[in-house]
């Protein structure tokens, strides 16, 4: 299944994510890989599935989780 | 041993604080610094336990809980931020050293205080008092909720607003209070300042500082948080800027514990049962002719349930000692709190505290009682 990262600035927030996401119904996974050799910088990402990509970051934005990037793509 | 020095630790702890501390020693990885499932699932009983003393506290963002080594650090943390350039504040003249050391230190660095009085069971008087301790220096009020001592409420519902009238900044010493008494962040407290320990029934080693949104201030100390590591910048974002080094799992797992059992229980609750026994003792107490009290018999509306004592010709000290001999643990001395003693003249002797916990009985506070009258020194 495809996968879609959002980027998230410590574990606190890779949390609060993932509890937001939960109580609206979206599976997420929380990890810390670096998708680039230069993403050295201790953060880390909530993965959701690709469909459900689109209302996740809307829902992670409207309860204030920084984003600090997304990236599409990688499959499980 | 009948233990009433609930105000320094409470003892025993509930089972489940012990379970989790227990569980979370047992297979814990650092939270917030890995990415396997140890680590992970360590960084989610953090992120809960934060969770649950916000909700205690009626915090809707999480992550303005940041959790410290305790109260002291807390305050410390918060004192010197607010005055790292230097200011006037005005404290009760029933603090802490936790937060009267802390400004003495700054004195050097031209911080000044104010103590104003406290008038038990009289808020418009201990508020006209503070309102006369403002000057145009002063950044901040920094009060106790409670008398660590003598168990003295603040209005500090009020005091909170006297401050924002003035544009200062309100922060609560809850040392005492946190798990007892009503405290609820929306009521516009910029800094709370807990013990994990006490009245939450966590481990020792574990505290709380609460910020509003307001609150901005510098951390007291930096170092590595799991985030923006590329950066030497200490992270700006909350509880990050705080929160240097790692976490005390295994406390903050048995102080999630701790909130869980205060808040199963019910504050109020726990407060009535309290403060009925502290009534209990006041009155067993001051039908002995011995016996000195220093305050009024302790109302919910004026008291936290802490009372303390002197046998009159006798140093507190001794006294305490001789309760030890009979199986009952209290507190004497000056309790880390020589402004409270000096307020209430005992600066020179001292007092003995008796502070319950919601595990003590009627029976244990008869104990007390009884044992007290039959001292011979």
């Amino acid at each position: 299944m495809e996968k879609v990262y959002f980027v998230v600035s410590s574990v606190t927030y890779a949390m609060k994510g993932r509890r937001i996401l939960a109580s609206g119904g979206i599976k997420s996974e929380i990890g810390k890989r670096g998708r680039r050799a230069d993403d050295k910088s201790c953060r880390y990402t909530i993965a959701v599935s690709s469909g459900n990509a689109e209302a996740a970051e809307r829902m992670l934005r409207a309860n204030s989780v920084r984003i600090l990037e997304r990236k599409d793509g990688g499959t499980t | 041993m009948i233990y009433l020095d609930n105000s320094a630790t409470t003892s025993p702890k509930p089972q489940q604080v012990l379970d989790a501390s227990a569980r979370a020693l047992r297979a814990s990885a650092n939270p917030g610094r890995s990415g396997h499932r140890m680590s992970v699932e360590a960084g989610e009983r953090i992120y809960s336990a934060r969770k649950t003393a916000a909700d205690l506290f009626g915090m809707e963002d999480e992550t303005r809980v940041i959790f410290t080594p305790g109260c002291t650090f807390s305050l410390n943390t918060a004192i010197k931020g607010i005055f790292s350039k230097g200011g006037h504040a005005v404290v009760s003249n029933l603090e802490h050293n936790a937060v009267m050391r802390p400004l003495e230190a700054l004195r050097s660095e031209g911080v000044t205080y104010t103590a104003a009085a406290v008038y038990p069971g009289d808020d418009d008087a201990t508020l006209d008092s503070f309102r006369r301790s403002i000057n145009v220096n002063t950044k901040a009020i920094i009060c106790t909720h409670a008398s660590n001592v003598w168990g003295i409420r603040l209005p500090v519902e009020r005091i909170c607003a006297l401050a924002h009238a003035y544009g200062l900044y309100m922060m609560i010493d809850a040392a005492q209070s946190a798990g007892v008494l009503p405290l609820d962040m929306k009521d516009g407290y910029d800094i709370v300042c807990a013990a994990g320990h006490k009245g939450l029934y966590g481990p020792m080693g574990t505290g709380l500082m609460l910020l509003s949104e307001k609150a901005d201030i510098p951390p007291l100390i930096t170092g590595g948080t799991g985030s923006g590591s590329a950066s030497l910048i200490q992270p700006q974002e909350l509880p990050d800027r705080f929160e240097s080094g790692t976490l005390n799992l295994p406390g903050i797992a048995g102080l999630e514990a701790g909130i869980s059992f205060v808040s199963a229980k019910g504050k109020e609750n726990i407060l009535r049962h309290e403060m009925s026994l502290v009534r209990r003792a006041y009155k067993g107490l001051s039908a002995n002719k011995k016996v000195r009290l220093y305050t009024p018999e302790p109302d919910e509306s004026f008291f936290a349930p802490v009372l303390s004592f002197n046998i009159e010709g006798v140093d507190s000290e001794t006294a305490a000692a001789q309760l030890a001999r009979r199986g009952i643990a209290v507190r004497a001395g000056l309790h880390c709190c020589p402004a409270a003693h000096r307020a209430l003249g005992t600066l020179d002797t001292g007092a003995v505290r008796i502070s319950p916990s919601a595990f003590t009985a009627a029976r244990d506070i008869d104990r007390v009682i009884q044992t007290v009258r039959e001292l011979k020194f």
